[in-house]
């Protein structure tokens, strides 16, 4: 606890254990357990006030947990001042030195570390060679785009070997295409130094693309963690199903257990079909929950009388062409409203407001998401 | 929360410095001792033997006219500040970059020279043999010298000309927070520049006219140095009356009384005129 | 209503009528700020002994009459002595007092910061006496540090206001971000916030300064036998008509202008303009 935490090309592996705090009578966090292994990219995903600030804060050392502990390679930092760390951090705003030149900027760690003039200018040199900075290395923070600026607070975080990479929500002020493109880089960076990384955001799309796994957190504790595909195909809870992505939510009544799959009786429509879990069963007479995603319908036209399962069968009330795909919500004649993707294009049909439509999903897009 | 709100629990084992409270407390040492002190020792003299020194100053008509000519030229002195201080305020505020610092030497300058320079100069000015009496008299349009000095008038261009950047500065900082769209959409509708000043302007910027009104108007009303130098004794202000009884009389219970008075009716107008604004403004 | 005939003589600012009219008179009241101050260097250099102008021929006698002068040459350094006193003292107790009041959160913070501003509000005149009633008392009477406390009290509240204006600027952000990067919170004072907050400091301590060196009326009552510059200045007024006065008020005017323009000098931008 007294000695800085080594810094070594290895990256950390990182612990949090039951960590808890509370600011007065707000818990901003609750019991938060989390692993992350060296190397691994890692997003902290969830609304404003969910407390991955808190957590983040906690991780490098400004906040302190009031119970539970924060390991670094097995080494407790729970009380460590945040000086000794060796924890790299990129902050919403940056936070670039305005009085300091970008190389100066860069070389601020180093400095604090006693590292000697002439390794500096060389790792400084690198640092921003790999974030294609090498030219602005006298420019003034304020004499540089977002991006650049961005960039300068990446090699800042990463000159000096870091265990553990914190990023705050850095792409805020970025504009979509700029984001895009970062997320692409950051990830690369990541991957080249082998770094631990810890991402917060409240973005959904940004957390499914860059992520190894995501922990998705709300009211101070983590819901959800997994790779993103299981965040997004197999949400625990339908708070989870609503945070990420669209999707539909159906409620009903469990009416038979069909072996391969259950059937439900929509509280406003059809019995549907809907996929087994492993790790929660439903009896007949049971309320429970449906989640069936937009994009998991498919057209059923051209098939006019099928009788396929899990068939849908309603009008347009609105309609929405995003560019990859074609929103429409639709609603049957018993009140059901459905939201629903249907692929785009000259080869696919093109519904407007008032047209019946038809379509249909697979038992195993259906997941059971409650069971009261 | 944000990354860089601080909490209670930080302040107790973090790198700020311990205990903010302790921090303010040599000012407030200072402020107790040779300001509230002096002040209280002051304020219970002034009621040694009760009511007495009040009465003497209240009654009798003598202190309470030189109160009311006080009064007077201080909202003298204001009004024209305003009027005449807006506009440059307007300027700075809505001029180029350069135009802008060559304008604040001009209003810096005389800002930090001392009052008693600024004084002194209008002295010169206005004396007999003065620029302006000179002037006049060399361009055939006076005989005589007019006597400027110790004269009301003297009085209120000297302490207008001293109060000037008080009263633009305020202004000023109220003008550059104003959203520099609002101008260009009304010049788009096809506004004049005097419509734009009266109705986009003048109603944004009445919080810093405010604070600027209330400054030079409580600073005049407690001022000693300008009226001394070129009121020369016939133009009589408060301040003037206290330091009389000081230094002059050593009156010290009956200064102590004008003083609670001057100081009374110091908080009143500042009350008076911050309320009163906002009030208007709420409307 | 909307007079459209004048659209189009203001696509651009400055090409209106109202634009023009606006800076001549602008113009006329810098004239106004400023010919006072300027009608003083003439008389400084006049050959005569009254305030005559047109002065009768040129003349530095004012001037050696100044630097001659064992009591004026006293009298501005006693004001030198006084004001460095003052600016250290407002400094180091307006330093923390503006840190605690921008960054602390405690029961009557925003009381104290309203009312550092009371020596502003009160009259000058009854502060004065107020404090030469107690110093004749105490017997600090013509005491130099005795001035400069006194003078303390006043420069406070500027140097508050000028210091929480840069603090609550200040992006504490930075701060965390240093201690991350290794500093420990000494380091980080210095290598970061101290730089930042410099002009701030800066600015409060010249405001310390002038507002020291020219006060006039604590000064008029306390200073007693050892006279600050005002005072010297006042008296001499008072008594004499001959323009020593103005040579040394001179003297202040340019050596004012000198700090403006190397203040305005060193915020001038540092290196090549925005680049995107």
């Amino acid at each position: 606890m007294s000695d800085d935490l080594p810094s070594s090309p290895q990256s950390g592996r990182l612990q949090v254990d039951a960590a808890s705090k509370s600011f007065g009578q707000v818990t901003a966090l609750a019991d938060v357990s989390l692993s992350v292994a060296a190397g691994e990219f890692v997003t902290i995903l969830g609304p404003s006030g969910s407390g991955k600030t808190t957590l983040l804060k906690v991780i490098a050392g400004f906040e302190t947990a009031d119970q539970g502990r924060i390991l670094i390679d097995q080494a407790d930092i729970t009380e460590l001042d945040p000086a000794r760390r060796n924890i790299g951090m990129v902050f919403q705003n940056y936070a670039l030195f305005p009085h300091m030149s970008v190389a100066r900027n860069v070389a601020y760690p180093l400095t604090m570390r006693g590292t000697p003039k002439a390794e500096i200018a060389k790792r400084v040199k690198e640092a921003l060679d790999m974030v294609a900075l090498g030219g602005l290395a006298e420019r003034l923070p304020k004499q540089l785009s977002g991006g650049q600026q961005q960039r300068v607070a990446l090699a800042r975080a990463t000159v000096f070997q870091p265990r553990l990479l914190l990023l705050d929500e850095p792409f805020g002020a970025l504009d979509r295409k700029l984001r895009e493109q970062m997320q692409i880089e950051v990830r690369h960076l990541q991957r080249r130094l082998g770094l631990t990384t810890l991402f917060i955001t409240h973005d959904q799309e940004e957390a499914l693309v860059m992520s190894d796994r995501i922990a998705v957190m709300d009211k101070g504790r983590v819901l959800q963690v997994g790779p993103p595909n299981e965040i997004y195909e197999a949400p625990a809870s339908q708070f989870i199903a609503d945070f990420i992505g669209e999707s539909n939510i159906f409620a009903g009544v469990v009416e038979a257990d069909g072996g391969n799959a259950l059937l439900v009786r929509l509280e406003r429509g059809p019995v549907i079909e809907v996929g087994r879990r492993a790790d929660l069963s439903a009896r007949p007479g049971q309320n429970v929950r449906v989640m069936v995603r937009p994009e998991r319908f498919v057209d059923l036209a051209g098939e006019a009388g099928s009788a396929r399962a899990n068939r849908i069968d309603g009008r347009v009330t609105d309609s929405a062409y995003i560019g990859v795909s074609d929103k429409y919500r639709v609603v049957t004649s018993e009140g059901l409203d459905v939201l629903m993707r249907l692929p785009s294009g000259p080869s696919h049909r093109r519904y407007s407001a008032g047209e019946p439509i038809a379509a249909a999903f697979h038992a195993a897009d259906a997941r059971l998401i409650a069971v009261q | 929360m944000t990354l860089t709100e601080t909490t209670p629990s930080v302040a107790s084992r973090s790198w700020l410095r311990p205990g903010p409270f302790a921090l303010t407390l040599p000012a407030l040492l200072l402020l107790t001792l040779l300001f509230m002190l002096p002040l209280l020792r002051l304020f219970s003299l002034s009621f040694a033997g009760g009511f007495g020194w009040y009465e003497k100053a209240l009654t009798g008509g003598l202190y309470t006219a030189i109160l009311y000519r006080t009064f007077e030229i201080a909202g003298i002195v204001t009004f024209f500040s305003l009027i005449i201080g807006y506009p440059v305020a307007f300027l700075l505020a809505t001029t180029t970059p350069v135009w802008r610092a060559i304008g604040f030497a001009f209003v810096m300058l005389p800002l930090w020279t001392s009052v008693l320079v600024r004084t002194y100069a209008w002295m010169v000015l206005l004396g007999r043999n003065g620029i302006i009496n000179r002037l006049l008299i060399d361009s055939g349009l006076l005989e005589a010298p007019l006597s400027l000095l110790n004269s009301r008038l003297a009085v209120i261009l000297g302490m207008v000309h001293v109060m000037l950047p008080f009263m633009i500065l305020p202004i000023y900082s109220a003008l550059t927070r104003i959203d520099p769209d609002l101008p260009k959409a009304a010049r788009g509708l096809g506004a004049s520049e005097a419509r734009i000043l009266t109705t986009i302007y003048l109603p944004l910027a009445l919080r810093g006219i405010v604070a600027g009104v209330t400054l030079v108007f409580v600073v005049s009303l407690g001022f000693y140095i300008t009226p001394a130098l070129l009121g020369g004794g016939k133009v009589m202000m408060f301040a003037m009356v206290i330091e009389q009884q000081v230094r002059e009389f050593l009156a010290w219970n009956f200064a102590g009384a004008l003083s609670v008075i001057l100081l009374a009716v110091t908080l009143l107008m500042f009350w008076l005129l911050n309320q009163g604004v906002a009030r208007h403004l709420r409307d | 209503m909307v007079e459209t005939t004048r659209v189009k003589g203001q696509g651009r600012r400055g090409a209106g009528a109202g634009r023009i009219l606006l800076r001549v008179v602008c113009g006329l009241i810098f004239a106004f700020l400023m010919l006072p101050l300027l009608v003083l260097f003439p008389i400084s250099f006049s050959s005569g002994s009254y305030l005559r102008f047109p002065p009768p021929g040129f003349s530095l006698k004012w001037y050696a009459r100044y630097f001659d002068d064992p009591t004026w040459i006293d009298a501005t350094f006693r004001s030198l002595q006084v004001g460095a006193a003052t600016t250290v003292l407002a400094l180091l107790i307006g330093i923390p007092l503006a840190f605690g009041l921008a960054r602390g959160r405690f029961r009557g913070r925003a009381l104290i910061e309203n009312g550092i501003s009371a020596p502003i509000i009160v009259p000058h005149i009854v502060i004065s006496i107020a404090i030469y009633g107690l110093f004749s008392r105490l017997g600090l009477i013509g005491e130099w540090y005795g001035i400069a406390v006194a003078h303390t009290v006043l420069a406070l509240p500027f140097v508050v206001i000028v210091l929480l204006s840069g603090l609550r600027d200040f992006d504490t952000s930075l701060e965390l971000a240093a201690r991350g990067l290794g500093a420990s919170p000494i380091e980080a004072a210095r290598t970061v916030t101290l730089p930042i907050l410099a002009p701030s400091v800066y600015s409060a301590a010249f405001l310390a300064f002038i507002t020291s060196f020219d006060e006039l009326v604590v000064a008029m009552f306390i200073s007693g036998a050892n006279m600050t510059l005002p005072k010297k200045m006042f008296d001499s007024i008072m008594s004499e008509i001959e323009p020593t006065v103005a040579a040394v008020s001179a003297i202040q005017i340019v050596l004012v202008s000198a700090l403006l323009l190397l203040g305005t000098w060193l915020r001038r931008p540092v290196t090549a303009p925005h680049v995107r």
